[in-house]
């Protein structure tokens, strides 16, 4: 022990290097970062390990992820990894766990078990980055802005736990008031129509912040409608920018209309600088991107929030890190003296609007997000059942409109079919490759000749033209222009050899297709095939190739295929299907290389900087654990040759941090047998305190009750969907204390089956009071229902014709948590839900412009 | 060699799923993504040299056998301890105990990647550098690493590699707990691909014909709003340049007040409020201010003093370099250095942004062209034998290339006045630094560390009339409570960072750093100074 130890019990001191070998540590993910620092925390000395990780191993990972053999490919990478470490040092006891963190069983009391959580998480949730965000919490401290900005908030669709946040923030009243339809809630302003901007002086300017997961998907009725009003207004989302000359007509009636996204507008506020008054939207975007680019290597993926909140929760120092090719970062996290995670607003994901990806795109991206997240998932996805159409149209939205995207939904139902029959045996080839043949016809020719027939839409953009699979094959299809694929020197492309030797030939066939017939391609011998520029009739043969592969799948079980970057039969067809697109709209196309990296969303890894950063990690984490918190740094890892290292002092906690400021306790309970109000008012004391608190409570972004609203008070938590591993917020309706964070455990096992089913902390959490922004000097918008704004029927007509929106499918659905029940809630809240989340604002949409 | 390697990589990576094409570049995907073909080839092709097999020496070839270096080769005769078994992952723990220390971690490291192949030399590097055999063999190795060697084999190992200067570059790495810094020895050290992120010019101020027949050819009141709108910033700010330059007896906007009018005449030209084109080309105005023919760090490479000796491997670089110069030099050319062909994003619509993009592609066709003729005309030899990649991916990076110098190891303690110098501009790095040498000169000679011998030690390299920082106190203090501990995870940060160095060097990708870099792990920091 002594022999073995002795460097580090020497360089550690003894004191430390004796307590590592009882310290229980988390090390969750073991992945790149992960493998690294098992092996340095073995190494050090730890004696108790829980290794946890979701992940099995894949060929790409063994350039970096060293614990790893090509024999242990498609294992467990929790249990590899454990066993690999075990075997250097029989005294370290590892548990391997091979599960997603976010499971119920790891709550709080789980993660309270430790003395120190090391985050090794991979760097994104790879799926989430092109397509539809999940919504987030609102990011925090965007005060200054605001009150920069505008005079007047409001806020369209967010939960009011968070409007509380900016309403504190802002010191100033938000805009919440109880009206059941958008011309009422406008007319409640003072009308400003007729007087030119000069006369009106210091305009008074409102800030609109919608809560909606699609880009500003802001009413077109309001919206206008303020407009019209000559209010400055500046819209923002949590995600896209739809761009401002969809009003450019618009802006004649003299309003000042700025799109930020919120994520922008974070930063600005964030930044140090004093904000210089804004000139146009772009300066503010060439001033959001600069400080964007700086902001951090740690992206806000679910399972890292995730963690770091059960460490705030649990008060169990956190170190994080990530990385991303030669650059990386370190953040030691501990509550209530280091920043958390959240305290740092993060870039969000890029999202594009969905008429962009559904009917106009103009980059190789849109293609692909296309091929990707609404190709595939129709064709090889769930099934969906239309539910969401009957739900649309009982709300009563635009029935020509749905009536549209059911007929699309039914011939894709065809289609689906078709890839799904089982070939005959005599014709087995032919068959499936007339399904693939079909599905060709229907997305690369009807489809767009359907979209042609709307001669409004290319009014102003060039028009896709519709690809003849037939003449493609026999290579007499002329290419719109753009679409020309480069020359290549040795482009030998296996045209027609989709079907070698009668049999369904799947990747051998793919391989000769990438790679060409002419044997390797590159002179480097580094085997970059994938590389090459594909031509028209490349992509045919390899989406002919690639759709069979996967009807082959779907035939013999599998019941659904999801996009993997990993796995090159949906590589391979969402290369061929987005070049395909590209090519009917004049857009370059993409290797398959190219592609991968970006519908996999790939972070270059390489294992040195991986190295260089798990030995940044222990260093943090022996800090921590010596409780040297004036040592502790935040470190990056950068690209400057004179200086590889940069590290920060350690920032305490953001005020305004929606999570590591929140007051967190646990019960223990029997979801079945306690209701949401034993809960509440066993955690507030009701009864003991001389006054009552008004509170709404929340279990993540779902509305459980408010003050005016207690249908849920009586239900228990079972029934309600909050059960162990999830967390009850206590809002405070006047925010003047902190919220309540309430972690759901179960009760213990040696519990008496006839005591209380709710064991309540002891002594009760008392939340502190919040900090008081200072007042902000101007005066919020007055209301005045005196003056009566024209009816809404008269706004109704601007809406965006039916034809141009386009539905996300299954995939919006799902990222839109608001309920019907929620809905209802919100607006009886006084938030106005004015459209679904879908409703886009049309860009260069003739009738939104024509107002007057 | 390249490719019978090459062929064994196919064939041990092929079996994990028949029928799927390329599993080598399926290994090594998300590094190719940073470095491409050419810097992987690089790394195929490279002979590794490290002395000793310690934690650190071992943390380093752990991440340059992951990505596929071609050969590696351990030089190392000390037998294993237990703290050696305690702290260095790749020796088989206990049962290592008393083996020579490279036999034990070859396999081990082989294991990492099969395509890479490794040797054990149970050899003192001593006895290598006393013969002629012993020093060619030294010669031999693409780069060579060095971990806690002492000072009285380094010095002759260095002297030996410098006097060549086609012997490989030396990476010498000293670590002591948590202080630790390393060295690269090169003469010379040429970067064509820097992967800068500073934008080539997109010579607005000296246009080609055709993007100034197409700027001129616009008719800006009569034309289609929608197209106005997306007219690009470059073709916009030709154009109000051109006009600029008819009423301005063809100069360019100098004083702030004609700064300011230019942008006025750009935004002058909008026929909307809000037309983001416009408003780019006004934001980015500064390129016509600032827009030199050739970068002035390009232009000091040009008139770069040869060295006595040039490095053969760079004879094709500079043969490159020269004809760029001859390039620009010449009457006929644009007096720039040659266009790039990829241009930044910027608001426009696809059709004009392909047109733009298609017209810089055919122009910088056209000068990579007369460059190449240049270049066969002034070296018709070296053109001949050289990779026609190479060539292009030379003038697509003109840019960028970076020519750094080196030093030799030990320089600059040597220079009194250079380290008593860098003792006051840095006062931490360099104390560490000297620290760390007076660690190095007391183990060679056997004798005792304490915080005294580590003092006069410094004193009598900087002098005994200098005035020492407080930092230097500190670094003391932390070397003599454990001279030689090799921790593992300053091992991993070593590991990480020295081995990131050598791919930079061995990739010529990437600016490697140049001097000696001095880390300390208490405080987070690292520092180069040279």
């Amino acid at each position: 022990m002594s022999g073995r130890s002795r460097h580090a019990s020497a360089i550690l001191g003894q004191d430390l290097f004796g307590r590592l070998s009882q310290t229980k540590v988390l090390l969750v993910g073991a992945g790149g970062i992960g493998c690294e620092l098992l092996k340095n925390i073995v190494l050090t000395g730890f004696g108790d390990i829980t290794l946890l990780d979701l992940d099995t191993i894949d060929l790409s990972n063994l350039n970096r992820q060293f614990l790893f053999r090509k024999k242990d490919i498609k294992q467990s990478k929790a249990m590899v990894a454990a066993k690999t470490a075990s075997a250097f040092n029989p005294n370290v006891k590892i548990t391997p766990i091979h599960a997603n963190i976010k499971e119920p069983q790891f709550d709080v009391s789980w993660f309270r078990r430790f003395h120190l959580v090391l985050n090794a998480l991979d760097n994104l949730e790879e799926g989430n980055i092109y397509g539809i965000p999940a919504i987030g919490r609102l990011p925090v401290s965007h005060s200054g802005v605001l009150r920069k900005l505008a005079h007047g908030v409001l806020a369209l669709n967010w939960p009011s736990q968070v409007l509380a946040q900016v309403g504190l923030q802002l010191g100033q009243e938000v805009v919440r008031r109880r009206h059941t339809s958008a011309s009422a809630f406008a007319a409640s302003f003072p009308s400003r129509r007729g007087q030119e901007p000069t006369a009106i002086g210091a305009p008074l300017s409102m800030a609109i912040f919608t809560y909606q997961p699609q880009g500003l998907g802001l009413s077109t009725r309001l919206l206008v409608y303020l407009i019209l009003e000559s209010y400055r207004i500046w819209t923002a989302s949590t995600t896209t920018v739809q761009s401002p000359h969809v009003f450019e007509k618009v802006v004649v009636h003299h309003a000042y209309l700025l799109f930020v996204p919120m994520r922008h507008i974070v930063t600005w506020a964030m930044s140090p600088a004093p904000a210089p008054p804004i000139k146009s939207a772009d300066k503010l975007w060439s001033r959001a991107g600069r400080s964007l680019r700086d902001v951090t290597l740690l992206p806000p993926s679910h399972a890292r929030r995730h963690v770091n909140k059960m460490c705030m929760a649990a008060n169990v120092p956190l170190v994080e890190s990530g990385t991303a090719g030669y650059l990386g970062q370190v953040q030691p996290i501990l509550k209530d003296r280091a920043e958390c995670f959240d305290c740092v607003p993060k870039p969000t994901p890029k999202t594009f609007p969905v008429c962009t990806i559904r009917s106009t795109p103009s980059q190789p991206i849109h293609c692909i997000v296309w091929a990707k997240s609404y190709l595939l998932p129709q064709l090889f996805g769930e099934d969906e059942d239309g539910g969401e159409l009957d739900e649309a149209e009982k709300q009563g939205e635009n029935a020509s409109e749905i009536a549209a995207l059911r007929k699309e939904a039914q011939a894709f139902k065809a289609v689906r079919a078709a890839v799904r029959s089982a070939p005959s045996p005599t014709a087995s080839s032919s068959s499936s490759s007339s399904a693939a043949k079909a599905v060709f016809t229907k997305v690369f020719q009807s489809d767009i000749l359907n979209l042609l027939s709307m001669a409004d839409m290319w009014r102003s953009r060039a028009p896709p033209t519709p690809l003849d699979f037939d003449q493609i094959r026999a290579g007499s299809f002329a290419s719109p222009p753009a679409a020309k694929p480069q020359p290549q020197p040795n482009g030998v492309h296996a045209h027609g050899n989709g079907n070698v030797d009668g049999k369904p030939t799947g990747s051998s066939a793919t391989e000769i297709l990438l790679n060409g017939a002419g044997g390797p391609a590159g002179a480097t011998g580094a085997g970059l095939k994938d590389q090459r520029a594909l031509s028209l009739q490349d992509n045919l043969e390899l989406f002919v190739a690639s759709t069979e592969r996967l009807a082959a799948r779907v035939r013999a079980g599998e019941e659904t295929i999801a996009f993997d970057k990993d796995d090159e039969d949906t590589l391979d067809f969402v290369t061929a299907a987005a070049n395909l697109r590209s090519a009917a709209y004049g857009i370059p196309g993409k290797s398959r290389w190219e592609v991968k990296e970006m519908a996999g969303n790939i972070i270059p890894a390489i294992a040195t900087t991986n190295a260089i950063i798990a030995g940044l990690i222990v260093l943090q984490a022996l800090h921590l654990l010596r409780k040297s918190y004036d040592a502790l740094r935040n470190v990056h890892v950068q690209f400057k040759p004179s200086m590889p290292l940069s590290a920060i002092a350690m920032c305490p906690p953001n005020s305004f941090c929606g999570v590591c400021r929140d007051t967190y306790t646990e019960v223990l309970c029997d979801p079945a047998r306690v209701t949401l109000q034993e809960v509440v008012d066993g955690i507030l004391g009701a009864g003991q305190d001389a006054e009552q608190r008004e509170v709404s409570v929340y279990e993540d972004k779902r509305v459980l009750s408010d003050p005016d609203w207690d249908d849920n008070n009586g239900r228990t938590l079972e029934s309600l969907n909050v059960t162990r591993g999830t967390f009850l917020s206590i809002v405070d309706e006047e925010g003047e204390y902190a919220t309540v964070q309430v972690a759901i455990g179960v009760l213990p096992p040696n519990h008496p089956v006839d005591a209380p089913a709710l064991v309540l902390p002891e002594p009760l959490p008392r939340p502190p009071r919040k900090e008081r922004p200072r007042p902000a000097t101007p005066s919020p918008p007055t209301p005045s229902a005196a003056k009566k704004r024209p009816a809404p029927d008269d706004i109704e007509e601007i809406d965006a014709p039916p034809a141009k929106r386009g539905r996300m499918g299954a995939d919006t659905a799902s990222a839109v948590p608001f309920t019907p029940s929620k809905k209802r809630r919100l607006e009886e809240d006084g938030l106005i839900i004015l459209d679904s989340a879908e409703e886009k604002i049309e860009e260069q949409d003739p009738d939104v412009i024509e107002i007057d | 060699m390249s490719t019978s390697e090459s062929q064994d990589i196919e064939e041990a990576t092929a079996t994990i799923a028949p029928g799927q094409p390329d599993d080598k570049t399926r290994r090594y995907d998300r590094q190719l993504r940073i470095w491409a073909a050419s810097g992987q080839a690089a790394l195929e092709a490279s002979r590794i040299l490290v002395l000793s097999s310690s934690a650190t020496s071992t943390s380093i070839l752990k991440n340059l056998v992951l990505p596929g270096i071609g050969h590696f080769s351990i030089l190392d005769s000390t037998l294993t301890t237990p703290a050696d078994a305690g702290n260095n992952f790749f020796l088989n723990a206990s049962q290592s105990i008393g083996k020579p220390r490279a036999q034990e971690a070859v396999p081990l490291l082989r294991e990492l990647n099969e395509s890479v192949q490794g040797e054990a030399v149970i050899q003192d590097v001593k006895e290598l550098l006393s013969t002629d055999q012993g020093k060619d063999w030294l010669r031999s190795f693409s780069i060579i690493i060095a971990h806690n060697l002492n000072n009285d084999v380094l010095a002759p190992l260095s002297t030996l590699l410098w006097a060549n200067p086609n012997g490989p570059p030396l990476i010498s790495v000293r670590s002591a707990g948590f202080l630790a810094e390393f060295h690269i020895q090169y003469h010379e050290h040429s970067v064509s691909q820097s992967h800068s992120e500073n934008a080539p010019s997109l010579r607005i101020t000296r246009p080609f014909p055709a993007l100034l027949e197409w700027a001129r050819s616009l008719d800006l009141q009569n034309m289609d709003p929608t197209d106005h709108s997306h007219i690009p910033m470059v073709v916009i700010l030709v154009r109000a340049l051109d006009e600029w330059r008819k009423s301005h007896d063809g100069s360019l906007p100098k004083t702030a007040a004609e700064k300011k009018e230019f942008k006025n005449s750009i935004l002058a030209m909008k026929i909307k409020l809000d037309e983001e084109n416009f408003e780019e080309a006004e934001a980015q105005a500064w390129r016509v201010w600032s827009e030199p023919a050739v970068p002035s760090d390009i232009q000091a490479l040009f008139s770069l003093p040869p060295l006595p000796t040039s490095p053969q491997h760079n004879s094709t670089f500079h043969a490159l370099l020269q004809s760029l110069s001859a390039f620009v030099s010449d009457p006929s050319g644009p007096g720039t250095l040659p266009i790039s062909a990829t241009l930044p994003d910027m608001k426009s619509d696809t059709k004009n942004y392909v047109r733009l993009q298609n017209l810089y592609r055919a122009h910088a066709e056209v000068e990579k062209t007369k460059f190449k003729e240049i270049f066969a005309a002034k070296y018709p030899e070296i053109a001949k034998t050289t990779n026609p990649d190479e060539v292009d991916s030379f003038v697509k990076n003109a840019h960028h290339i970076r020519v750094l110098r080196g030093k030799q190891w030990g320089a600059l303690d040597r220079d009194r006045e250079a380290i008593v110098n860098s003792l006051t501009s840095q006062p931490r790095e360099t104390a560490t630094h000297l620290a760390l040498s007076a660690l190095s000169n007391l183990l060679s000679r056997n004798a005792e560390v304490t915080i005294d011998a580590l003092n006069a030690e410094v004193l009598s390299t900087v002098g005994q009339d200098v005035d020492l920082p407080e930092e230097l106190e500190a670094a003391v203090g932390e070397i003599a409570r454990a001279p030689t501990a090799d921790l593992p995870n300053t091992a991993a940060f070593l590991g990480g960072l020295v081995a990131q160095e050598a791919i930079k060097v061995i990739t010529e990708q990437y600016v490697p750093l140049n001097g000696y870099c001095v880390v300390d792990l208490i405080d987070s920091w690292t520092g180069v100074i040279n």
